[in-house]
């Protein structure tokens, strides 16, 4: 007679035995490759995950106070300079040695307009806002600036963040067949204009195009297009993460676009909602997007404050 | 301390990440081996989780919640790895039973062959489920929040999987059974 043995006891017996020691020579590999590898920038917009709510505050103090001395140092009293459409050609004071982020945080109360260099030093094209309402805060690594972060996603947010990003002369874009079947929806042939990348969002699916195809306001003679993609509110689960909300995706990532030689898409949405009004441009035959990015949650005034942002964006190729 | 350095590592610090990496490398390649059945193609899956997990920190939004979205990456690597690799087909090769727990007497011989065999025919995704759950000890809904997948699949993975190892075990007891009734 045989006794018969608990067959899920078994399994986690099984289950238990095996190796679970890694060896150094892993972790050596993996250093060695993150030592060369750059964090990637260009995943949330106003979520600055670096950033606790407590240190933000004490940016923004020690930014009252670099304000109120390199206001003066950099800038001077304002003459008027401000008030006009900004000029390409002129080379922005501040990117001649950009200032560490912290110092180039935010704005004091009595804000005086300053400019400020959101790229980075190796971007292909430095873009430069100029800043005229307070409470703007520096997205250190992400080229952007936000406000009124309040740590959540869309639809919830009421924060909004402008992104600047550029990439080098002749850069392929995925634009996704489907943001969420994003991965199955790459097209054979990456676009590589503005006309080219709007296509692709004309026949993106789900993509709901919100004013699109205009000019962009530029008085300099930039080329490109101005348009607005809104991420469908039907993701939306009350109370999920964004990944929950987004199971069903490639992923669980809902995807806009991708870069060439990319294994993962470039820009992801941050929830349901989403609103992204992108500003495609050509730069000297670079592509640059501008991306002001918000909820329907984000209040009017603070989009108009984020679009004189992007207005007053002026553009130096290094 | 974990926090601290995930934070120190989203502000580009390797030295932080590096510490971070072997806190937690163990266990991954714990779960990585279980899944894969097979020490290089887990090193080489921990490998590319942990390189994934620099790039892609700063959208890690809960510094506490570091080990769980690691796992996240960490199971489509492996699954990365089972596609990629064609050996991984090969025939079946016994894992070694040297680590922390050693070789459990309630198993015998025959026992860890019959379910190597029968692990070896689930899928990658199954085996995902089965080691997430019976190794990690974890819950359905935190299963599904490691793996990225819905919580009835989950159940669903589970369920088959699971089934698919007993009926190996009924399988080989009936047949014991039937030998030793001859026997007799």
């Amino acid at each position: 007679m045989t006794t018969r043995r608990d067959p899920d006891r078994l399994i986690r017996a099984f289950l238990l035995e095996g190796e679970d020691v890694l060896t150094d020579s892993v972790y050596d590999a993996v250093r060695a490759e993150i030592d060369q590898t750059s964090q990637r920038a260009g995943f949330g917009p106003w979520r600055t995950p670096t950033m606790s709510k407590i240190v933000p505050i004490g940016l923004g103090v020690a930014a009252v106070v670099f304000a109120l001395f390199a206001g003066a140092q950099l800038f001077g009293t304002p003459t008027g300079g401000f008030g006009g459409p900004p000029d390409s050609s002129a080379t922005p004071a501040a990117s001649a040695s950009p200032e560490p982020s912290v110092e180039r945080s935010a704005t004091p109360e009595a804000i005086e307009p300053y400019q400020v260099v959101v790229s980075e030093p190796d971007d292909p094209v430095q873009v430069s806002f100029t800043v005229t309402s307070p409470g703007w805060m520096d997205l250190p690594g992400l080229g952007g600036l936000t406000k009124n972060d309040d740590g959540l996603d869309p639809p919830d947010t009421e924060g909004i963040a402008v992104l600047a990003w550029s990439w080098p002369a002749g850069t392929g874009f995925h634009v996704y067949g489907h943001p969420c079947q994003w991965s199955s929806t790459i097209p054979e042939t990456p676009a590589t204009t503005w006309r080219e990348i709007l296509a692709g969002f004309e026949a993106q699916a789900e993509t709901e195009i919100l004013g699109g195809g205009g000019p962009p306001p530029f008085a300099h003679g930039i080329d490109g297009v101005r348009l607005g993609l809104q991420v469908p509110l039907a993701y939306e689960v009350p109370g999920a993460t964004r990944e929950e909300e987004f199971s069903a995706c490639d992923e669980s990532i809902y995807a806009f676009y991708g870069i060439e030689g990319g294994t993962e898409p470039e820009r992801n949405a941050q929830g349901p909602g989403q609103i992204d009004e992108l500003w495609i441009l050509d730069v000297d035959g670079r592509t640059v997007i501008l991306d002001v990015a918000y909820g329907p949650a984000t209040p009017a005034e603070l989009i108009d404050e984020a679009k004189a942002l992007v207005e007053s964006a002026t553009f130096e190729v290094p | 301390m974990q926090e601290e350095l995930v934070r120190q590592a989203q502000r580009g610090d390797a030295e932080a990440f590096d510490a971070l990496a072997r806190q937690v490398g163990d266990r991954c390649l714990a779960i990585a081996v279980r899944i894969l059945r097979d020490v290089d193609l887990a090193e080489d899956a921990v490998q590319a989780a942990l390189i994934t997990a620099w790039t892609e920190l700063r959208a890690l939004r809960d510094p506490s919640r570091f080990e769980p979205w690691l796992h996240r990456i960490l199971s489509r690597a492996c699954f990365a790895e089972a596609r990629r690799r064609t050996r991984w087909y090969e025939g079946p090769r016994i894992l070694p039973v040297e680590g922390a727990y050693g070789p459990d007497e309630y198993l015998t011989v025959d026992d860890r062959d019959l379910l190597e065999r029968a692990f070896r025919r689930l899928t990658i995704q199954q085996r995902a489920v089965l080691v997430f759950h019976h190794y990690l000890g974890l819950s359905i809904s935190e299963v599904a929040t490691r793996t990225g997948i819905p919580v009835g699949t989950v159940k669903s993975r589970l369920h088959h999987a699971t089934r698919a190892l007993r009926a190996s075990l009924d399988a080989d007891a009936r047949a014991s059974a039937h030998t030793q009734e001859r026997m007799a």
